[in-house]
């Protein structure tokens, strides 16, 4: 049978039936002898066909809205119109949500913190989006947009990739003879989220790399890190989950935690639930739940301390949360999620603190004026360039 | 419990909730006709859990891409196009090809769900089955198919033994499989 042709309905009909004329009885015989899938699909058509009345299955229809609601309350809506919001218009005086023990509404009037260089009109800097490309096992790669429609990727290995809507998931239905690993990469200004064979979700942060098996095999779980991920790792007593990053190696006991190393920077390890063990140099720290494990790959200095663990993990639902913590270390993490480039005019400026729920998916100009109000800076925007000024 | 059926004004009340993205409008829709589009995509399929995973899909992807969405039209047909979609795609990777488009008929017929954007000439051979059905046997096949209802108790509710309501559904689906083909292919 020629690769491409496809076999007509009408005569796997004819052939449930028995009524398969001989020229329908060999394309019939190629069809099926061509995968096995073709033959599964055969089996279940014939049950269906010939069925007489079965008790009827119940769809577990709250348990598909849970997850539905899952879903829905992780991703957003694309809607039109574009929002494409100019500088002027921001600075004007939009309503904004600043969660702080409670929920207060702010009319914000009176603070221009954000100033354009240049006079010409500005696009509104978006938040990241979903996109990713995967590169798969035989060196190919397959581009995400995040608009996918839901498809199945196959893999070399025998991996079936279920890939839609800012998602990835590996499913295999046989074996996977030999260890094949994929990379997932993910630009500045992207997110994805990746669910693996075991059924672990990872939310994958921009400008991050991850390589893994596109099915598990022998006694450990084992993907490599570069940049930041949260993990809901399914639970395997006899098969530990490590990820290894350039600095250490987590270990986990079945758990949900983050794992921010980004090259250069100082890595940290956030535990949010369970237990995970962080291995530098053959000794082993053991984290809590709400413990940090941070390592400075400039002093090989590494220690534990407790944090709240929600600012470093709640990023993967949306929300952008900062104890108390350095401009410095602030703006870089929006300079990945914003893909911007940001400068600090004083050096002191990067030692300012602020304190602060954002929203991970507001205007770039909104996260920064919510900065400005409580901590004494400008921010000037030149095309994609930040820079922090002193405000008197 | 039986839910009825939304009226095409409530319908419509749905659909612009569905685009300002209400989750309660969703999960109104999961509740009124999950069950019909699952078993409108199990037709196709003929697997539980692939029928399944394909109308999840696409209440996802209604969530997504609600832009999309004209809520002037119906948005149960709406739905229903992406299930179909995803239907003849996931045919497409089995190599399979339906080009009387029997299995949307076969769909319709078994899920109790019309499409009225489908072109005359499918939903007059659409009827043209109808026709051919046995008395009563259309409904025991609807009550027990899309609204999952046990033999004994559509037996109880129409007040006929359980053997009989056997009966009437084997002829069903007897003259159902003899007449897709038959009339579908015939006209």
């Amino acid at each position: 049978m020629d690769k491409n042709q496809m076999i007509e309905w009408e005569i796997i009909a004819r052939k449930i039936k028995g009524e398969a004329s001989e020229e329908e009885e060999q394309i019939f015989q190629a069809w099926l002898a061509e995968d096995d899938s073709h033959r599964k699909y055969y089996e279940k058509a014939e049950k269906a066909w010939n069925e007489e009345c079965s008790e009827p299955r119940k769809a577990d229809i709250e348990r598909l809205i849970e997850r539905f609601d899952w879903f829905a309350d992780r991703t957003p809506r694309r809607q039109a119109p574009v929002r494409r919001m100019n500088w002027s218009l921001a600075a004007a005086g939009v309503a904004i949500l600043l969660a702080a023990g409670g929920i207060l509404w702010l009319k914000q009037k009176e603070v221009p913190a954000v100033q354009t260089v240049a006079q010409a009109q500005h696009e509104a800097i978006e938040p990241g989006r979903p996109q990713a490309r995967i590169i798969l096992a035989d060196g190919q790669t397959v581009n995400l947009t995040g608009r996918d429609s839901v498809t199945v990727v196959q893999d070399k290995s025998g991996a079936d990739i279920h890939v839609g809507k800012g998602m990835a998931s590996y499913k295999s239905e046989s074996p996977i003879a030999a260890e094949q690993y994929n990379t997932i990469e993910i630009p500045r200004g992207g997110e994805f989220c990746l669910q693996l064979s075991d059924g672990t979700m990872v939310w994958l942060n921009s400008d991050t790399r991850l390589r893994y098996p596109v099915a598990f095999s022998g006694k450990e779980r084992a993907v490599e890190l570069q940049g930041e991920a949260y993990f809901e790792v399914t639970k395997d007593r006899a098969h530990p989950f490590i990820v290894r990053t350039a600095g250490a190696d987590v270990r986990v006991y079945g758990t949900s935690f983050n794992v921010n190393a980004y090259p250069g920077a100082v890595q940290h390890t956030t535990l949010a639930t369970g237990s995970v063990g962080v291995a530098r140099n053959g000794r082993e720290y053991r984290l809590q739940p709400g413990q940090q494990a941070r390592f400075n790959p400039k002093d090989e200095h590494t220690e534990i301390r407790n944090v709240n663990a929600a600012s470093y993990c709640l990023w993967h639902k949306g929300m952008l949360i900062f104890e108390n913590e350095r401009l410095e270390d602030i703006m870089a993490r929006l300079a990945v999620w914003y893909n911007v480039e940001t400068a600090f005019e004083a050096e002191r400026l990067k030692d300012l603190h602020f304190t602060g729920d954002l929203e991970r998916y507001a205007d770039f100009s909104e996260v920064l004026r919510m900065i400005a109000m409580t901590t004494k800076v400008n921010f000037k925007i030149n095309g994609r360039q930040v820079t922090v000024c002193p405000r008197e | 419990m039986k839910k009825p059926q939304p009226s095409p004004e409530e319908l419509k009340a749905i659909g612009l909730r569905i685009k300002q993205g209400d989750k309660e409008a969703f999960h109104f829709l999961y509740r009124h006709y999950f069950d019909s589009l699952q078993e409108y995509a199990m037709r196709y399929v003929y697997d539980y859990q692939d029928a399944q995973d394909i109308v999840q899909d696409a209440f996802l992807s209604l969530w997504v891409n609600t832009d999309q969405y004209d809520p002037s039209r119906n948005i149960v047909t709406y739905l229903l196009v992406i299930v179909k979609n995803a239907c003849i795609n996931h045919l497409r990777n089995l190599k399979i090809r339906d080009s009387h488009r029997d299995k949307i008929v076969e769909a319709m017929l078994f899920s109790n769900l019309e499409d009225p954007e489908t072109d005359p000439e499918l939903q007059k051979r659409l009827r043209e089955v109808l026709k051919t059905l046995p008395e009563k046997g259309h409904h025991i096949l609807l009550e027990h198919i899309v609204r999952r209802k046990k033999i004994s108790v559509i037996a109880e509710e129409m007040g006929i033994a359980e053997s009989t309501v056997k009966t009437h559904l084997k002829r069903t689906l007897k003259t159902l499989r003899e007449n897709l083909l038959f009339i579908l292919i015939g006209i």
